[in-house]
């Protein structure tokens, strides 16, 4: 009986693991759960399936994929098949199909980087007749080291004016406001029983958390130095900021740019990043932050804010499906396509058609006025 | 307790249910471990907190979410006009040590019970149901995870309260939001979609008694049939059984399309879907098998 027990343990285990791979949240407190909740049940087979059912799954995704996942693990099971080998079998699997993937888009890929450098060129002379003495109006492609020196003033500005709703939680003020008659008794009370002093409380402003992703693809590459820079500008006077930079993968620099200088920190920035220029993957990288950062990290109280040129060689359904999962979880997605800014501009990159439905704002920002138009406008 | 005196227990109470969820009742109780129910609206997750509540015999606290819900009128908030009464009242009594005073100033006479700490402190574990939880923002959210591992509620002006038993907690919620990976790691996950066939029938024919056989049949049949058309809001099992009664009321013992149109109101609440709908009464019609009659 009691070796009985320890197998039933040591599958319970083993199939976590399983689950694990497959992208569940298994955690040994839901192992044990899993394992108590055996020891509850009458054993036969439909029981024991409901009840790994209820014990595992954290949400609707993982319902869904529950019913193949334990199929698939307890048939390999009474196959005999240990199950370790069935794991490892599936992994390299993976691993194989993955080369063959990359292959199969290399001539694509190869196209797309001929029209990209071809795309650049034009690019420029688009960027030198915007070229104007106003410094709001500049194209950021035609940006100088003084600029930028110029620009980081007006970040400041921008930071502190960015807007604030009220929200429903209430701090202590000194002027203005409601009275806190919590506040006021707990302190008045100890003056005797003469309520002496007032004390007033007023909404808490919320606070909106900013999320900036980067391209800083080669086709991004005459912008991505300066956003680069107003990244690291306003990471200096906002703290509610998340920085992450992407080519092929993702990339988070919040930690980068903690560098007290800037040429220090760009240093930095393009020594972590294995793509600095290379290629783009959009959906990649979106799916990266989607699966990560975006459950940790993100609230109703966050902006997400994209910087790419929407051209890519990835998959524009991937794009599609991570912004849904970002839209989920964040208050507002914001992308600034730097060539949106150009006359004549149409959206017709695979991965910017797919974006686009889901997006609350789509802007240029492909010069200091644009730019702070559209993150004045940032409310939650 | 088992599996099966849960399942009959729910059935008692005249929820029908299946095993998928009953396990999970069954096994949020044992493991002791809140249940987090999604799925759309209108499928009896409220219900099932109900049902649980009158099953178990003991109370059910309701806590509905929404924007800006905060602690004060979640857990407790301390009553003001009375404290403010009882400091006027003390001073021609004069009481002099002020300790005395804070300890009858900030005591469980002036404290206003809300719903989590009303659950703690009851004798018999209660039901305590977290209705919406997606509509309260994060702040909230990660303030529950603590009492929701703890157990207790601290006062400041008190101390720590200790629950006195631990309720049964079932939180529900409508996808608006995706709940946090820190709640859901507390909790077993439940989904509840629309019913099939049978199991949506005998919930007409339980829930609406007086109902015409036929009636019921045609009427399962068109809602299961319309939940697949394109609607901006599709209907539940609430609209289902609403219109059941109300048809059941009048007496009708067979749908037409006559009766259809004028009672599209009861099962439809949105504008477009009834237009649609109307305009495609009579296909849906033939779908489900009905015929009109002229």
């Amino acid at each position: 009986m009691l070796q009985r027990e320890t197998e039933i343990s040591a599958h319970i285990v083993a199939f976590s693991r399983y689950l694990r791979v497959k992208g569940f949240m298994v955690s040994p407190m839901r192992e044990s759960d899993a394992l108590l909740a055996l020891t509850h049940i009458e054993p036969t087979k439909q029981n024991f399936y409901l009840a790994l059912r209820c014990v595992f799954p954290q949400n609707f995704k993982n319902l869904k994929d529950f019913d193949a996942i334990f199929d698939n693990y307890w048939k390999e099971l009474e196959k005999g098949v240990d199950a370790k080998i069935a794991m490892a079998e599936e992994e390299s699997a993976k691993k194989k199909k993955k080369p063959v993937e990359k292959k199969q888009s290399a001539p694509a890929f190869e196209s797309l980087k001929n029209w990209l450098y071809g795309n650049k060129e034009k690019e420029e002379e688009l960027a030198a007749y915007s070229d104007n003495v106003s410094l709001e109006k500049k194209d950021f492609s035609a940006f100088t080291d003084e600029d930028l020196a110029e620009a980081e003033k007006l970040i400041k500005l921008i930071a502190r004016r960015l807007a604030q709703k009220p929200s429903r939680r209430f701090e202590p003020t000194r002027r203005g406001g409601v009275l806190d008659l919590r506040r006021t008794l707990q302190k008045n009370f100890r003056n005797g029983e003469e309520i002496l002093f007032l004390h007033h409380k007023k909404a808490k402003p919320t606070r909106v958390k900013l999320f900036l992703i980067c391209d800083v693809s080669k086709s991004m590459e005459i912008y991505s130095r300066f956003f680069v820079q107003f990244m690291y500008a306003f990471k200096k006077v906002y703290h509610r900021i998340e920085t992450y930079v992407f080519s092929t993968s993702l990339q988070r620099i919040s930690e980068e740019l903690n560098e007290s200088d800037f040429r220090t920190a760009l240093q930095k920035v393009s020594d972590t990043v294995p793509h600095w220029a290379g290629g783009t993957d959009i959906g990649q990288s979106l799916q990266n932050f989607a699966e990560n950062d975006c459950q940790r990290l993100l609230d109703r109280k966050s902006i997400v804010l994209i910087i790419s040129d929407g051209l890519d060689m990835g998959e524009p359904e991937l794009v599609e499906d991570s912004l849904k999962a970002i839209k989920k979880r964040a208050n507002k997605i914001v992308w600034l396509n730097p060539l949106a800014g150009h006359a004549g501009y149409k959206p017709e990159a695979r991965s910017m058609k797919a974006a686009l439905p889901l997006l609350d704002v789509f802007a240029s920002g492909h010069n200091f006025e644009t730019l702070k138009e559209v993150i004045l406008k940032l409310k939650v | 307790m088992n599996l099966d005196t849960i399942k009959s227990l729910l059935q008692s109470q005249g929820y029908i249910t299946d095993d998928y969820v009953s396990m999970s009742v069954f096994l949020a109780m044992t493991l002791n471990k809140a249940l987090l129910i999604e799925g759309p609206a209108g499928v009896g997750k409220t219900e099932i907190a109900k049902v649980m509540a009158k099953a178990l015999d003991t109370n059910l606290i309701r806590l509905q979410c929404y924007e800006g819900l905060d602690s004060n009128h979640a857990i407790y908030e301390w009553n003001y006009q009375q404290q403010l009464l009882f400091l006027k009242m003390s001073e021609n009594q004069e009481l002099s040590n002020t300790n005395l005073l804070e300890s009858q100033l900030f005591s469980d006479k002036f404290l206003l019970k809300r719903p989590l700490l009303q659950a703690i402190s009851q004798e018999k574990a209660p039901v305590l149901l977290i209705d919406e939880m997606d509509r309260a923002d994060e702040e909230f959210e990660s303030f529950l995870l603590e009492i929701l591992s703890d157990w207790q509620i601290t006062i400041p002006e008190i101390g720590t309260i200790q629950a006195k038993s631990i309720p049964h907690v079932i939180i529900t919620g409508n996808r608006n939001r995706e709940l946090s990976e820190a709640l859901r790691r507390r909790c077993l996950y439940l989904w509840i979609d629309y019913p099939e066939f049978d199991k949506e029938l005998e919930i007409v024919k339980q829930k609406v008694p007086q109902i015409d056989a036929q009636l019921a049949l045609q009427i399962t049949k068109f809602m299961q049939h319309l939940r697949h058309e394109k609607l901006n809001k599709v209907p539940g099992i609430a609209e289902t059984l609403d219109w059941a009664t109300a048809l059941a009321a009048m007496h009708f013992d067979h749908l037409d399309k006559e009766i259809i149109e004028s009672t599209l109101g009861v099962i439809l609440k949105d504008w477009q879907d009834i237009r649609n709908t109307q305009l495609s009464l009579s296909e849906l019609m033939e779908k489900v098998g009905v015929t009109s009659r002229l």
